[in-house]
């Protein structure tokens, strides 16, 4: 299977893992196309391919994908996304039920993976799987309890953001259940180490909280492959 | 010896305002205590207030919302759902009683009430009725917002270093079985929400000072200390039910409510007033700060509402040199709205005048 893997930073911890592992990606012929923070917006649908309006995306495509300065949909059998300013923060219970709604629609329609997602579908109808930002990471004391008191169980807000995703005929992705804390959090250890995206990875600051590591990375792809039918 | 030989050029109307340009009269006002970058400042009251909240903002004030738009929502969404209007939803706090109601249920004097209006399957906080546009989806609902909003009302007051209330109205609607005050007449929001035991009152001097008093009691209560800023709304009223033209009605009650500012103002500590509502109705300034309609204020009035507040502060940073500076705006300047982007429930009443449309 030809396998797209379109992402912005959060696409490292994929990356470093398929380094460590090259078992994650048997039988899959990986292209990742990512850039940093929401660069990967800039793009628009010309000739059946998504086509970078910036030189800045243009050179972080062909830096990460090896070469190739636009997306062609016709080169892969799926679309693979992870983060892309798709973030699942923690909503609360307490807040209306139409809040609620407004909050979980917006997360996904604002977000890069939404548009790119749309821009797809405008050129192909390939498996798009989106895969959402890392849970953030913590530890719950006494202090910040009321961070995961309170709040939509992880598998409402996963159902609800499904529709959305349904209009565009995309699948989101379930973080793995044992990595996942209290529900709503990613576990610290799969944060720590985590690194970017350029070579073989500058370490982030070990106070990040929000950037994976290899480890999640692994269970990640695993993940995806059986959602993908790969086993 | 006469005493005006000694007084500033400002205490004098030739000077001060006849041979000046309108715009460029100043001066208008002296701040009675420190507010400077570090001070926390909660803004609450009649539709008005909101031109505070936002030149604070602008200006990087530390403005407190206790009661922010959670995470993720849109921006047109925080507005549709009445986040960072206040600094907790309230929605508009028209009169001094209904700020001594959420003060009560804030500092455990009064309980919460359970009133909930419903609808057509939909429900509604008879006290905030226009905080979600169409309604809560149940009962349960409203009660768990109304209590988030008075614990975040609460913490405005716990946080705060200065409170700045803008009255708004004399004339109000209570429920005579419960004693609550809403903030507009229930029947004008729906037919069906009136009921016999609601009740019109057009509050006096003594029952709007009495109310203040006792609120900024309350509030000392929790946060020893904190300062209050008064200011009233120069917004005409939408409509009356005084029976008297809303001409006549209007001035009456800006009067009263004029009256009870600078009284308490000038007698309770800690206390100031700042003259919005001079600026805007004054003769000197000929109503060219109200929108065509004559009831709006433009944003040529709220500019220069606010240009007069922070200049009243960096005058008094300049005469007080220990005072550390007032901050710098940060990012671009917005254009001023006019009080027609703001959000008004009075306005509803103007749908049930005699042409049925908006002031």
């Amino acid at each position: 299977m030809r396998l797209a893997i379109l992402g912005n930073s959060h696409t490292a911890c994929l990356l470093h893992a398929l380094n460590a592992r090259p078992d994650l990606g048997r039988g899959l012929d990986i292209t990742f196309y990512a850039a940093i923070g929401r660069n990967m917006n800039d793009f628009a649908v010309a000739e059946g391919c998504l086509v970078p309006q910036t030189e800045l995306l243009r050179t972080s495509l062909q830096t990460t994908s090896g070469g190739a300065d636009r997306i062609d949909p016709a080169r892969h059998d799926a679309v693979l996304t992870i983060g892309l300013n798709y973030n699942l923060p923690p909503v609360s219970t307490r807040l209306s039920h139409a809040v609620q709604q407004a909050v979980l629609r917006n997360l996904v329609r604002s977000s890069v993976a939404w548009k790119l997602a749309g821009l797809l579908r405008q050129v192909s109808d390939i498996p798009v799987h989106v895969a959402h930002t890392p849970l953030r990471a913590s530890d719950i004391t006494t202090h910040n309890e009321h961070v995961v008191t309170q709040v939509l169980p992880y598998d409402r807000v996963l159902e609800e953001t499904q529709a959305h995703w349904s209009e565009l005929d995309v699948r989101g992705l379930r973080q793995p259940d044992h990595t996942r804390y209290r529900d709503v959090l990613t576990r610290r250890n799969y944060s720590r180490g985590s690194r970017g995206l350029r070579g073989a990875g500058l370490l982030h600051d070990s106070g990040d909280r929000s950037h994976m590591n290899e480890e999640f990375g692994a269970d990640l792809l695993l993940s995806a492959r059986a959602a993908m039918g790969l086993g | 010896m006469n005493p005006y030989s000694s007084l500033e050029e400002r205490a004098f109307w030739s000077p001060a305002i006849a041979k000046r340009n309108m715009f460029d009269i100043n001066d208008l006002w002296r701040p009675a205590f420190k507010i400077d970058g570090k001070s926390m400042i909660v803004t609450f009251g009649s539709c008005f207030a909101q031109h505070f909240s936002r030149a604070l903002v602008a200006r990087n004030f530390s403005w407190f919302d206790a009661e922010p738009a959670p995470m993720g929502l849109s921006e047109d969404d925080a507005k549709r759902f009445n986040y960072g209007i206040f600094s907790a939803r309230t929605g508009n706090i028209y009169t001094t009683s209904l700020l001594l109601q959420w003060t009560e249920w804030a500092v455990g004097e009064k309980p919460v009430p359970d009133e909930v209006w419903e609808k057509d399957g939909r429900f509604y906080d008879p006290f905030r009725p226009r905080i979600e546009p169409n309604g809560f989806a149940s009962r349960e609902e409203v009660i768990e917002s109304r209590l988030l909003c008075v614990e975040a009302f609460r913490r405005a007051i716990t946080t705060a270093d200065t409170f700045v209330f803008t009255l708004g109205l004399t004339e109000s609607w209570w429920n005579e079985e419960t004693g609550y005050e809403y903030p507009i007449c229930p029947a004008a929001i729906d037919d069906s929400f009136g009921r016999p035991s609601d009740v019109f009152i057009n509050q006096g001097y003594a029952q709007i000072s009495a109310s203040l008093r006792r609120a900024i009691g309350l509030m000392r209560h929790l946060r020893r200390g904190l300062r209050f800023l008064l200011t009233v709304s120069p917004v005409p009223l939408t409509a009356t039910n005084s029976g008297n033209h809303v001409l006549v009605a209007t001035m009456e009650s800006k009067s009263r409510l004029r009256a009870v500012a600078g009284e308490v103002a000038g007698s309770v500590p800690r206390c100031d007033y700042f003259p919005s509502y001079e600026i805007i109705n004054s003769p000197p300034f000929q109503g060219v700060f109200f929108e065509a309609n004559r009831r709006n204020v433009n944003h040529n009035g709220v500019d220069f509402v606010m240009r007069t507040f922070f200049e009243g502060l960096s005058r008094a940073r300049q005469a007080d040199p220990a005072q550390p500076a007032t901050p710098r705006p940060a990012r671009a300047a917005q254009p001023a709205k006019s009080s027609a982007d703001l959000v008004c429930e009075e306005e509803m009443l103007a749908a049930f005048g005699p042409v049925g449309g908006k002031s």
